[in-house]
């Protein structure tokens, strides 16, 4: 049996490995190993180490802290990536503290840790390993009772990536799920100290960087019209109708989003946190108007903590798994024809995100229904 | 009109102009547009006339609304200057014409190349490739004296078609409603399960 010790050990050495292969790649090959955005960040911070707006690098679309975080990026050109890396293991070391507080076996937090989308993702420079590490940190502490810890975690989690918002109502109703009444102490104090810090923060790079700030960080991705190719339903539809009547198209996808998000907060949370919260960002993923592969890593983290509450089989789990591979790689030919290969093929690649809906709605169906009920357990302060 | 859709793509192969020249006492200038898919490769070769002389070029690069180029894509020794920022994610119909031009110090014989990327041109009713244009530079030679490449790249980029817009409106709405029907039913069956004591 592996015990913790050896799966961060061999979490550590597969990162570190990657991390030094990575600059090896970069300085030998014309196809770098590193994303784009971890330029994108760099280029940042250099602008905020010269006393500049981080904003003057086109397409910075996050929060400052980002940029200051990573201004050593200019005397050490991987330590962002480090930083991302120790985000990955705190993400892991939440994982299992999460599982630990279920009585669940450790070893499924492997499925994060060891996960090639995960080491990948942080090894070639995103940033999604620090959001994810505030949320796990957030559901901990949550779990733990800790209303200030998880507020503060949560606040920042939202501030540092605005997609973490679509858990706000369960993660309300959660924080004294014993009580029917809307409105309790505790839920107040953890609205007032996650919604304060992040209104704080807004306020505060408001005063320093402006209306930039705002609209790069916040407003973009709700008036982002995205008209290049991507997995969501509604990639073709906005291309088409992008110079008449894209914005009620926009609606079309942003409506059923969250009217199912608020839907499921209200009648799932109390009886499953975790399969609530993978539900809601399933939902939140598949019916974007933008999706990318990014987005994967979203559930993927929090499918340590989701499976161990599932009563399906493991036959069951790998016929999801291949579905879901299966639908991906069939869009990934079709985008490949388009993006490389300069075919004609925008039908192709719409009836393939369709087919990348319906892999992902049955996924999610199974998973809702297969739910367990998990009695009330809070752990005492 | 099939046999118009069946035959474009072949007349469009037929058209597209992948290199363009230009020569004179002073210089000569070759320029290649390297790639299939929407990011392509400009490869650029100057020679100077007289081996051994030392001069300064300015290439004057006109990115017109359906390209763009990615100002940090393009190498720092080329000196790019941008005049205006260039907005690499919309469409060619919200885009404007751009400049930008490369300084460079040269004796005999240079070659760089930068990457270059096709916007999402505008869909057609059902022909689906369009032809684009990409001019060539202006090279101001030596401060005082200008050429201009009239020679230009054409381009076939692959659209979307507007007649698909009927089948893809329904079948997207026709998705959502499937899709929020059988969530809600899920979750329906999830919380009608009794909760164990």
């Amino acid at each position: 049996m592996i015990g913790r010790n050896s799966l961060f050990i061999a979490s550590i050495v597969v990162r570190i490995f990657l991390l030094v292969y990575g600059e090896w790649q970069d300085r030998t090959m014309d196809v770098k190993y590193t994303d784009l955005d971890y330029q994108v960040y760099s280029d940042s911070a250099k602008y905020v180490l010269d006393g500049k707006s981080p904003y003057l690098r086109h397409t910075y679309r996050y929060t400052p802290l980002l940029a200051y975080i990573l201004i050593p990026n200019w005397y050490i050109s991987f330590w962002g990536k480090l930083i991302f890396i120790v985000c990955d293991l705190l993400c892991g070391y939440f994982l299992i503290k999460l599982l630990e507080l279920e009585n669940e076996s450790l070893l499924w937090s492997s499925t994060f840790l060891l996960n090639p989308i995960a080491f990948n993702m942080s090894t070639r420079g995103s940033s999604d390993s620090l959001t994810s590490f505030l949320l796990l940190s957030t559901i901990y502490f949550l779990k733990k009772n800790k209303i200030w810890q998880a507020g503060i975690l949560y606040g920042l989690s939202v501030h540092f990536r605005i997609y973490p918002i679509i858990y706000s109502f369960s993660f309300y109703i959660w924080v004294d799920k014993e009580k029917s009444s809307i409105f309790t102490y505790k839920r107040l104090k953890f609205t007032i100290i996650s919604g304060g810090l992040f209104l704080w923060l807004i306020f505060v790079f408001w005063i320093i960087y402006g209306w930039e700030f705002l609209y790069e960080t916040y407003l973009y991705h709700f008036i982002r019209k995205d008209s290049r190719h991507n997995f969501s339903l509604y990639f073709y539809i906005l291309y088409l109708t992008y110079n008449f009547s894209a914005k009620i198209f926009g609606l079309l996808a942003f409506i059923p989003q969250w009217a199912l998000i608020i839907y499921l907060s209200l009648f799932m949370t109390k009886k499953n946190l975790y399969s609530t919260i993978i539900a809601e960002t399933f939902i939140f993923v598949i019916f974007n108007k933008v999706c990318t592969a990014q987005y994967f890593i979203w559930y993927i983290t929090l499918l340590p903590i989701v499976i161990p509450k599932i009563n399906l089989s493991f036959k069951k789990w790998i016929t999801i798994l291949l579905f879901w591979i299966i639908s991906e790689a069939h869009w990934l030919y079709w985008g490949y024809h388009l993006e490389f290969l300069g075919e004609s093929v925008f039908l192709q690649i719409w009836i393939a995100s369709s087919l990348f809906f319906i892999s992902n709605l049955w996924i999610l169906c199974e998973i809702i229904k297969a739910s367990q009920i998990v009695p009330n357990k809070i752990a005492e302060n | 009109m099939n046999i118009i859709v069946f035959i474009s793509p072949l007349l469009i192969i037929t058209l597209s102009q992948n290199i363009i020249t230009f020569d004179n006492s002073v210089l000569s200038f070759s320029r290649e547009l390297i790639g299939i898919g929407f990011t392509k490769q400009l490869y650029t070769k100057i020679s100077l006339k007289n081996p051994s002389e030392k001069a300064f070029i300015t290439l004057i690069e006109p990115v017109p609304y359906t390209w763009f180029v990615d100002q940090e894509e393009v190498p720092d020794y080329l000196n790019p200057k941008f005049s205006s920022l260039i907005d690499i994610e919309l469409p060619s119909s919200h885009s404007t014409n751009h400049t930008f031009t490369i300084n460079l110090e040269i004796t005999g014989d240079y070659e760089f190349t930068y990457p270059i990327h096709m916007r999402y041109n505008d869909p057609t009713y059902d022909v689906p490739y369009k032809m684009i244009k990409l001019p060539g530079p202006q090279i101001k030679y030596k401060e005082n004296q200008i050429f201009t490449v009239n020679d230009e790249f054409m381009a076939e980029i692959p659209v979307g078609l507007t007649k698909h817009i009927p089948i893809v409106v329904m079948g997207t709405i026709l998705l959502e409603i499937i899709a929020v029907f059988s969530i809600i039913l899920a979750a329906n069956k999830f919380t009608h399960h009794i909760i164990p004591k």
